[in-house]
């Protein structure tokens, strides 16, 4: 996998908005890439930079957002294309799958009016007749029943769950390369939850395409990403495959995410563990590393300079000073 | 291990068969059924309507069906009051009054729909640019907006009308200039509301054209309270039609309005009351039933007013 070339590469990325308080920092010098095929999560709470990010590959950040750095999509900069030429590959080569099925669909069309228009705006030739046949097609795929009548449905008789598949199934009409899929399920019930997740891994089966997951949700990454990023204040802090983030991470803010997850091992009246305080304000990040003031184990090169993101092997890569110090620190916790 | 997509586990419900197991409506209905359920409930609405679908009529009919002309003169019978021969009377040069006020309102509806097109196709335009640029582009559509709404109509209609008023088109064309501020404030503001909406960055993120986004994405959904301002600008229209006719500013003789009839009759009000009541009596009574029709199309066109 690693021989192949990236179908998208994110250099330098950064993204900031000018506000009344003064210039914003969303997204501060992301850089990642997604193999062909490869699933990637990309996890953080909110604010984090993650959503500001793919609004950033998708080409849909406002124009008064100030943005830096490469979206290279095999090798052309996505950043620097001209509206036209980005539209070809919006909703072509990269599709998007957003939070929220209950607003991302327009209430006044049916839902197989907007999987048609969707398939003939990239494709002119393709007739209405064929386009409908796809999107019949297409909506058998993500499991929705009686296709051939439901297609003439409004988005208002589909349950949120259905709605979602539909989106799915838009995000996949016209075959992307790259499926950005921002909070999938999070608007959904948890007993939809799995549902949707495992239409997705089909529909990704069926286009071969690589996909970027953004959740705050660990347990819908462990269960589907193949590579993690963490992100913390506009920043990676933790990257590396999904098994070395889970149990060998070498950064406190993953540490900390992963200690706050209630699980069904925990032994009985054990409390969760929760990061104290809350994630800062992108228009005023503390000095040194942004996570310092809530990080357990504050040295004091931490309050002037800001971490690198450190080399750990090949493939896993960490945003702390302490690091190499970091596994001893918490067994000795743990003992005391 | 999808293989269990299709065909969910014993135990776990499938989203189908929740919909068949609540009795939901698995047909659907039309957003068009749904309207004209909501419609119906209003009572007053569905006689106006019908008023107007009569009134309309007589409009377009009564002249072809009357002996008399609009023009006819016949000194022998002058100020005739309303009876079997002329319904109305007859003026002064013994004109027949039925056919000068059917004729009268032909005019006044044909100028009133004319304002209302064109002031809605103008405001709908400004607004929506407006609403969906944004920026500079917003900053001077809706500069403009407010010169427009706050410059005195009746003052500018005096002024303008007494140089290019007379004909019923320049009296359209006038009052549709002065007019499309209400409508284009009213689309602006939809448009702001719609444009941040998740359908439309999804639409955005399909790679749709900004013209396509706004017109046929956001456009749809703000048909509602456009139809129901374009309902309720016939009857504003009819009335500044005939205020204008009445000061003689508007439409001239020999063409004849509601408003011009209003005007020839006020100087009988006591001898001949009938004279004036009638057309004004069809001014107020189109008027109104397009309020109620207006009132009622905001209910029925307004998805959001429950699914029932």
């Amino acid at each position: 996998m690693s021989t192949a070339e990236p179908v998208l590469q994110v250099n330098d990325l950064s993204v900031a908005f000018a506000t009344d308080d003064g210039l914003v920092e969303a997204v501060n010098g992301v850089t990642f890439e997604v193999m062909p095929g490869e699933a990637l999560g990309v996890v953080g709470e909110s604010g984090s930079g993650k959503s500001v990010t793919a609004m950033a590959i998708m080409g849909l950040l406002p124009r008064t957002a100030k943005i830096s750095g490469e979206v290279l999509y095999h090798g052309v900069d996505l950043l620097h294309l001209s509206d036209s030429e980005m539209r070809k590959k919006q909703g072509n080569d990269i599709a998007m799958i957003f939070q929220d099925p209950m607003t991302a669909l327009n209430p006044v069309f049916t839902v197989g009016n907007q999987l048609v228009e969707g398939i003939r705006i990239h494709n002119k030739g393709v007739s209405k007749q064929a386009a409908r046949a796809r999107s019949i097609e297409l909506l058998d795929l993500v499991g929705i029943p009686e296709p051939t009548i439901r297609i003439d449905n409004y988005p208002h008789e589909f349950s949120g769950g259905m709605r979602q598949r539909a989106m799915i199934a838009m995000a996949i009409a016209n075959e992307p390369e790259v499926l950005i899929a921002d909070e999938p399920t999070t608007a959904l019930d948890v007993t939809i939850q799995a549902q949707v997740i495992e239409v997705m891994e089909k529909a990704r089966e069926e286009t071969g395409a690589a996909m970027m997951l953004i959740t705050h949700d660990l347990g819908l990454v462990a269960g589907v990403a193949d590579r993690i990023n963490v992100m913390y204040g506009g920043r990676i802090f933790e990257s590396g495959d999904t098994r070395t983030v889970f149990y060998e991470s070498v950064n406190p803010y993953t540490r900390g995410l992963m200690s706050s997850i209630p699980s069904f091992a925990a032994r009985e009246h054990e409390r969760l563990d929760p990061i104290p305080g809350s994630p800062p304000s992108p228009s005023n990040f503390p000095s040194g590393c942004v996570f310092r003031p809530r990080c357990p184990h504050v040295v004091d090169r931490c309050k002037e300079e800001r971490p690198e993101l450190h080399v750990v092997d090949e493939r896993h890569r960490t945003r702390c000073h302490i690091w190499e110090q970091l596994p001893a620190l918490e067994t000795a916790e743990a003992t005391s | 291990m999808s293989d269990s997509l299709l065909t969910p586990g014993p135990g776990t419900e499938t989203e189908s068969a929740v919909v068949e197991r609540e009795g939901m409506n698995v047909e659907g209905r039309s957003f068009a059924e749904q309207a004209w359920t909501r419609f119906r409930k209003h009572k007053l609405a569905i006689i106006s309507t019908i008023a107007l679908v009569l009134i309309a009529l007589s409009f377009v009919f009564g002249p072809l069906l009357s002996p008399y002309t609009v023009e006819g003169i016949d000194i022998a019978n002058r100020l005739q009051g309303p009876g079997a021969e002329h319904f109305f009377g007859t003026d002064a040069l013994g004109r027949d009054l039925f056919v000068r006020t059917v004729s009268g309102g032909r005019f006044s509806l044909l100028i009133a729909i004319i304002v209302s097109l064109l002031t809605t196709v103008l405001g709908t335009v400004i607004g929506a640019l407006g609403g969906y640029l944004g920026g500079w582009v917003d900053g001077f559509l809706s500069q403009l907006t407010n010169l427009f709404l706050i410059v005195p109509a009746l003052v500018i209609l005096i002024v303008v009308g007494r140089e290019y008023g007379g004909s019923p088109i320049s009296t359209a064309v006038l009052l549709g200039v002065l007019l499309w501020p209400g409508i284009a404030r009213i689309v602006r503001g939809l448009f702001l509301q719609y444009k941040n909406q998740e359908f439309v960055l999804a639409a955005r993120a399909a790679g749709a054209k900004s013209p396509r986004i706004m017109f046929r994405h956001i456009l749809p959904n703000t048909i509602g309270p456009i139809v129901v301002s374009a309902t309720l600008l016939i009857g504003t229209a009819i009335i500044l039609e005939s205020t204008l006719s009445f000061l003689g500013l508007g439409v001239q003789a020999p063409a004849t309005t509601l408003g011009t009839l209003v005007s020839d009759a006020k100087g009988s009000l006591t001898e001949r009351p009938y004279e004036l009541l009638l057309p004004a009596g069809f001014i107020v009574g189109i008027t109104l039933a397009i309020n109620f029709l207006g009132d009622a199309l905001r209910d029925a066109l307004d998805p959001t007013t429950g699914r029932s």
